[in-house]
């Protein structure tokens, strides 16, 4: 079982579903911004802080990319190693975007990851306005550190 | 990619075969052909890579040696694949299929892989 934790209770059982199903070693839903909702296999805030910086930088570059070469932003992205893969693809929660991160070796493949990701997106689509905008949203910094003081605790 | 459709339309014309795809066995992705008309081939392919990819564990493990060929019987057909190398050929079949003359067909069919 790979341990892990999430700050929006509604990402919960989805989450653990789709490592579970998919057999990633880790996963990460974050907001395009870089805030993350909860993670599975990562075993430190440092690593959560990396993932989530890196995957919305990739993000937006992508995206960019996609509406530079083709008009419309890239949904998914694949990047694939001898012994190990990263996937990571967009959904909706509640008119929201997410990301999700998921990073897998030879135990999985990305047709398992595509398509325990796709039920992933149905099951987080279907929840309405679970993921409204904090009233009190902040800068990216501030968020991303309330995450994950929620999901390791404070750091000393 | 020529050879990879004219094995495809080969096990096609099998009668009995609803579905042929040829998929990589590392991605679990499609390669060439389709799981047959109302069938998810993504899904199909992906399900079908990592079941023939742990049979192949299990059987190694069990010291019998790599696994040539796996068929899961199903209530309404059959669903069977063979690999050689990183693609394996996944059939899809109904129940009134000759699995033997099937089963001929497709490891002489990764030969040509």
């Amino acid at each position: 079982m790979i341990a892990g934790a999430v700050s929006a209770p509604w990402l919960d059982a989805p989450l653990r579903r789709f490592v579970q199903d998919s057999r990633v070693q880790r996963a990460i839903v974050l907001h395009p911004d870089g805030k993350v909702l909860g993670q599975f296999g990562f075993s430190s805030a440092v690593e959560v802080m990396t993932a989530c910086a890196l995957a919305a930088a990739i993000n937006a570059s992508g995206k960019e990319l996609g509406r530079q070469l083709g008009g419309r932003p890239f949904l998914g992205l694949h990047q694939g190693g001898r012994k190990q893969g990263v996937f990571m693809g967009a959904c909706a929660a509640g008119g929201k975007e997410c990301l999700l991160l998921a990073a897998f070796d030879r135990d999985s493949t990305l047709g398992l990851v595509r398509l325990y990701f796709a039920e992933f997106r149905d099951a987080v689509g279907d929840m309405e306005k679970r993921t409204e905008i904090d009233p009190n949203a902040r800068d990216l910094e501030s968020d991303l550190n309330s995450s994950l003081d929620a999901l390791f605790g404070p750091l000393n | 990619m020529e050879e990879f459709d004219s094995i495809v339309s080969r096990l096609q014309r099998h009668q009995g075969v609803l579905g042929v795809m040829l998929v990589g066995m590392d991605d679990g992705m499609v390669i060439a052909g389709d799981a047959g008309e109302g069938r998810d081939s993504d899904t199909a392919a992906a399900l079908a890579a990592s079941l023939f990819r742990r049979t192949k564990a299990a059987s190694t493990e069990a010291g019998l040696g790599d696994a040539k060929f796996v068929r899961l019987e199903a209530d309404r057909g059959h669903v069977c694949a063979a690999a050689k190398g990183d693609i394996a050929i996944v059939t899809v079949a109904g129940n009134g299929i000759n699995l033997g003359k099937l089963r001929l067909e497709m490891l002489s069919a990764t030969e040509l892989l």
